[in-house]
């Protein structure tokens, strides 16, 4: 009861610290965070195990791999050594769902909060190659392994940076993992539920979206969403956690596509790691 | 197994080396980064802290080691054309360093290899002098396949030196050359001024689906791999976002002895924002249906395939790794933000 407690005076504090300034309505629940450990972990690090730290990484090492935590962020990364016989792994299986059934069960016994995953979906990884001399032809590319990914959303808002994902391959080993779950303020889930009813309420909606046309006038044909957003895995500084409103813009020329985000009032928002952090070499 | 082969083919070079005064260039560990959000022809927002984040990220442990750094205005179409092949190149002493393993792009690129052709397989495609084509998957319904015919049109970087005028810097048939020292030999005619094993171009429409060979063979020049997202559906395309490069660097520290062509693709995994893909799937950086890909040249098939699968990120300092040419074989690795083995992208 009193760690419980303690977790909740933290979890409160922790919503206070960001930038969201309403308080949380009573139905918005917080969203939980996981880390990811070794011990939960079926990933191999092979034989010679020890730990190693450099700066704030703490790295779990063998011959077969390196299993990572940021001790920051609680990030985790697993990643394993190539095969000196240039062998890439083999698929566990050409069917995604069923390679998604299997990490999603791993996932969630680890200790994923099952009640903030809303979906899944693969990444899929391929390789091949050709000679030059037989010219351009059809690529041979062949199914090396699939990732699934856990998608995570709060009362029904999709959160944008958290992951939680595996590969595994022929033997059902896993071939690399990534979990990034932290906690989301109670109000940030209620800021993008207020959002949301905002987006739902025709007269609501036109004004929030003239004030969104006024910050980005190339914004006005872009379709948006609302979402959770937060800060990187890496990011070392302030964790920071938004409710926005999530729009794609196009270039008029094509070219890289920019994703604008919008607070409640229809002000730009920048999360802290999308701010440059170096300084420039003079020019020869 | 790719040492010993390096060993006879670097005894023929060793005269070289030798007889070289640039022979003084011993490991290379500079990291350099360019990128550019000042675009008169549309304005990006996080190229320049996308860059920092990679580099930041890969300076935060030991091995490696900062190399310039150029913003916006500092970005010149010079800096990625080499000096050798075209004299106004100064690739020297930007994007292509001796002394420097990796350099990093982050902005814009151009999508006209994209079109609008309705088509039903790559035969369907209208011929266009001089480029090959394909036809890339666009719809789906059933057993019903509907593609768009793609080309291999030059591919492009974009820099805006002024914030007034973008000008396009050719990698496909230009003169840029990365990667050229005295390690790896001045088979690509691009001398011997460039160090560079590892380029990363984040750009939009970075190259091609299947069309590798004919917009990237003229790039390797002694560069073990060069690293690129490729949009495969048309009309899709890269996202700007600023957590890829740190996505990227995670794999480096993660484990320095993981493979470097496969820490690329499988950086999508861990890159956040985007739009949905039609095949299912999508985000992780891309707005729709993508990929990163990380693709390598070499002599042969076994030294492409090293470079491919099991070059480290320690072994990427070691310039006694650079490719040789002439480039005969090329292997790639890519993944996608959705199943492209179940939807392949070439009708």
């Amino acid at each position: 009861m009193k760690q419980q407690m303690t977790k909740i005076s933290l979890l409160l504090l922790f919503g206070a610290l960001t930038s969201e300034g309403a308080p949380p309505s009573p139905s918005a629940a917080a969203g939980a965070k996981y880390e990811h450990k070794m011990e939960n972990s079926n990933f191999r690090l092979g034989t010679g195990e020890r730990v190693e730290v450099q700066g704030v990484s703490e790295r779990f090492v063998g011959d077969s791999g390196s299993f990572m935590v940021d001790t920051v962020t609680g990030a985790t990364l697993a990643v394993r050594n190539p095969s000196q016989s240039g062998r890439l792994p083999r698929p566990l299986t050409q069917d995604p769902t069923e390679h998604s059934g299997i990490v999603q069960d791993y996932l969630l016994k680890a200790g994923v909060p099952a009640n903030e995953v809303s979906g899944t979906h693969v990444t899929t990884t391929m390789g091949g190659g050709g000679p030059r001399s037989s010219g351009v032809e059809p690529s041979k590319s062949t199914l090396l392994w699939y990732t699934t990914h856990l998608e995570r959303s709060l009362q029904g808002i999709p959160v944008e940076g958290s992951f939680a994902y595996a590969a595994l391959d022929s033997a059902g080993e896993v071939i690399t993992e990534g979990v990034y779950w932290p906690a989301i303020p109670a109000n940030v889930v209620s800021n993008a539920e207020a959002l949301k009813q905002k987006l739902d309420s025709p007269t609501e909606r036109d004004a929030f979206l003239a004030n969104v046309v006024k910050a980005r006038p190339d914004a006005k044909e872009a379709t948006g969403e609302v979402k959770i957003v937060h800060t990187s895995a890496g990011h070392h500084g302030d964790f920071e956690a938004r409710a926005v409103y999530s729009a794609v813009v196009r270039s008029p020329n094509r070219g890289k596509a920019q994703l604008v985000r919008f607070d409640d009032t229809g002000a730009l928002v920048v999360l802290a790691d999308e701010r440059p952090s170096g300084n420039n070499t003079l020019k020869r | 197994m790719k040492r010993s082969r390096r060993f006879t083919l670097g005894s023929l070079v060793a005269a070289a080396i030798c007889s070289s005064p640039l022979s003084v260039w011993a490991a290379e560990t500079g990291i350099s980064i360019e990128a550019t959000d000042n675009y008169s022809c549309g304005a990006l927002s996080n190229n320049i802290a996308n860059v920092d984040n990679f580099r930041n990220r890969m300076l935060s442990i030991g091995g490696y080691s900062a190399g310039v750094r150029y913003t916006d205005g500092l970005v010149w179409r010079t800096d990625f054309l080499d000096p050798e092949v075209l004299p106004e190149g100064d690739d020297t002493h930007n994007f292509d360093r001796p002394g420097d393993a990796i350099a990093y792009f982050s902005g814009h690129g151009t999508c006209d290899d994209q079109t609008s052709t309705v088509c039903y397989s790559t035969d369907g495609c209208p011929d266009v002098a001089g480029l090959d084509k394909r036809c890339l998957r666009h719809n789906e319904f059933l057993f019903f396949q509907e593609g768009r015919c793609v080309y291999s049109q030059p591919r492009n970087i974009v820099v805006d030196r002024t914030g007034t005028f973008c000008e396009l810097v050719n990698y496909s048939t230009d003169a840029v050359r990365f990667g050229e020292d005295p390690t790896s030999g001045d088979w690509a005619g691009a001398g011997l001024n460039g160090g560079i094993n590892l380029a990363v171009i984040d750009n939009s429409c970075g190259i091609t689906p299947d069309l590798y060979w004919p917009e990237l063979v003229n790039a390797f020049a002694g560069v073990s791999t060069i690293a690129l997202i490729m949009p495969t559906r048309v009309g899709d395309d890269t996202a700007d976002v600023a957590n890829r490069g740190r996505a990227f660097a995670d794999r480096y520290v993660a484990n320095p002895n993981s493979a470097v062509a496969p820490s690329w693709a499988e950086s999508i995994n861990s890159v956040t924002g985007g739009s949905g893909c039609a095949f299912g799937g999508g985000n992780h950086g891309i707005v729709g249906c993508g990929a990163h890909i990380a693709i390598s040249a070499e002599i042969n098939q076994e030294r492409a395939d090293w470079a491919n699968r099991i070059e480290s990120w320690i072994q990427l300092r070691d310039e006694a790794n650079d490719a040789f040419g002439p480039t005969a074989w090329m292997s790639w690795i890519f993944t996608c933000n959705y199943d492209c083995n179940n939807h392949p992208f070439i009708l």
